[in-house]
């Protein structure tokens, strides 16, 4: 079985808002070139003697079983996450998360074998010597805090909005700030976005700015995975904006978490933050 | 969720404040919340900033400087505070005006009074050669005879000794569960058990929080600063 698949080739298609349309692309293109589209994912049933090309969404799958990887192509088309509305904030994170995952894994493929937007824009590409597919349309400029968010896959670099984060007390978001009335007992104001984090050191930047109320008390902001993260706290001790930085080396892929919480009960104040800017930083 | 607050307010204090003569600054200012006809509000605050004062103007003993307190249920006198009796008078003659000035029948009164006060033949004695525990324990009793829809507490701990204090207790939150009542304390065990909205002042400043844990919360934090 494993030296069947080694024979094939692997594209990996995350589920992108324009996935249906990349299927159908990738369907006509795998007729005219004599291949057989098969989405690994529904079966795993294969056509004996078939020439086929596997999709699936997983990278890590594609990976584990064929073990060359310019046997995979990544598509990398119009970053975005769409979730439904109904959703509770758990099974967010955890969709996040999961949907994530995929994007994250395509920084572990080599640079070649990511078609990215910058590719896509220009057309037909060749994903392998003898396959070459042309994207649905042109690739959406990321507009949405999602897409934007997961510019850290392609860019390195990303601005994470404060309406991805969670927010414990309602938070107004307007112009790359959301701001709260911080009155309330001590708390986790903020927390998420549970993105999936590429192995490397990333650095998370903010500002805060707090009244002459809200100075008083103590902040404590955490960056990093669920379970170890980097830690600052801080008590502003005057009104003002303040720049928060911290770096975290993730050593393993896994879901990230920003937090900001207020360590002590607050009567009075008010605290507007910046979204986050995340970059890599090895 | 409605609460009977939103919707027939027994008590409506509106934009109030206070500002001693003389003082430079007001104690507080733009308090508003309302208070339903079985609302428990604790309020809280540290030492100063103004609860026994806002309770005094709540129950007409002290005028306030701005806003109105507009009352649609009857409310008792400050429970907790020694005023309002005729010192010269003694504590019998206080019932019989009392009960004549609320309408209330004076033997029964009196009997009930005397049951729950527990004063016997100091009863006989003038007010004003009472003890504060004793002046309080008169007024809860009276307060408690005499029946109103919303009581007024200003440091429950204040009267008598544990044992009376738990009959207090057991008069007001236990056989009077459906009656509205503000309680001024600094004891958050009973607020967190008696409560369920809180009004910290601190500051000049007011708020109402909905969370009464959330409040001993703060105000713990506040007492700690």
């Amino acid at each position: 079985m494993s030296a069947e698949l080694n024979a094939h080739h692997w594209v990996v298609l995350p589920p992108l808002p324009n996935r249906s349309h990349w299927i159908s692309r990738l369907r006509d293109a795998a007729e005219r070139a004599n291949y057989v589209l098969h989405d690994w994912d529904e079966s795993q049933d294969l056509n004996a003697g078939a020439r086929m090309m596997l999709l699936t969404i997983s990278a890590d799958e594609a990976r584990r079983r064929q073990p060359d990887d310019s046997r995979i192509a990544f598509i990398l088309d119009a970053l975005d996450i769409t979730l439904p509305d109904q959703m509770d904030q758990t099974e967010r994170h955890h969709a996040i998360q999961a949907a994530s995952r995929s994007f994250a894994a395509s920084t572990t493929l080599p640079h070649e074998r990511v078609f990215g937007p910058d590719r896509l824009a220009s057309g037909a590409v060749r994903l392998f010597p003898d396959f070459e597919v042309a994207p649905p349309g042109a690739s959406p400029a990321p507009s949405g805090a999602m897409a934007k968010a997961l510019q850290v896959y392609t860019r390195g670099e990303a601005v994470w909005s404060g309406s991805l984060l969670t927010w414990n007390t309602p938070a107004t978001h307007a112009e790359g700030r959301s701001t709260l009335d911080l009155t309330g007992r001590p708390r986790i104001v903020v927390y998420g976005p549970y993105l999936e984090m590429p192995t490397g050191r990333w650095k998370a930047v903010f500002t805060l700015s707090v009244d002459a109320y809200a100075c008083r008390y103590l902040f404590r902001a955490d960056w990093g995975g669920i379970e170890d993260y980097v830690s600052q706290e801080f008590r502003p001790g005057r009104p003002g904006v303040f720049e928060i930085e911290m770096v975290y080396d993730w050593t393993t892929q896994g879901a990230c978490e920003f937090r900001l919480l207020v360590m002590e009960g607050v009567f009075h104040g008010e605290i507007s933050m910046s979204d986050l800017i995340v970059s890599r930083v090895d | 969720m409605t609460s009977d607050a939103d919707t027939d307010p027994g008590l409506r204090v509106s934009n109030l404040g206070k500002t001693y003569h003389g003082a430079h600054k007001p104690l507080f200012t733009d308090l508003n919340f309302d208070l339903g006809r079985s609302g428990r509000l604790a309020i809280l605050g540290r030492n100063g900033q103004g609860k026994s004062t806002l309770i005094k103007m709540l129950g007409g003993v002290m005028p306030p400087s701005e806003g109105s307190i507009s009352w649609r249920m009857t409310s008792s006198w400050p429970i907790g505070f020694g005023g309002g009796f005729q010192g010269s008078l003694s504590g019998l003659d206080n019932v019989r005006f009392l009960a004549r000035l609320y309408g209330r029948e004076y033997k029964e009164t009196l009997e009930r009074v005397d049951d729950f006060a527990e004063l016997g033949k100091a009863l006989r004695d003038p007010v004003k050669q009472y003890s504060s525990g004793m002046r309080a324990r008169l007024a809860f009793g009276l307060s408690l005879a005499i029946e109103f829809d919303c009581y007024l507490i200003d440091e429950l701990v204040a009267v008598g000794d544990a044992r009376f204090q738990r009959k207090c207790q057991e008069g007001l939150f236990e056989e009077r569960a459906h009656r509205a009542f503000l309680m001024a304390s600094h004891d958050v065990q009973m607020i967190a058990n008696y409560c369920d909205r809180a009004l910290i002042i601190e500051s000049g400043r007011a708020k109402i929080f909905h969370d009464i844990q959330e409040a001993v919360e703060v105000y713990t934090w506040l007492r700690a600063a």
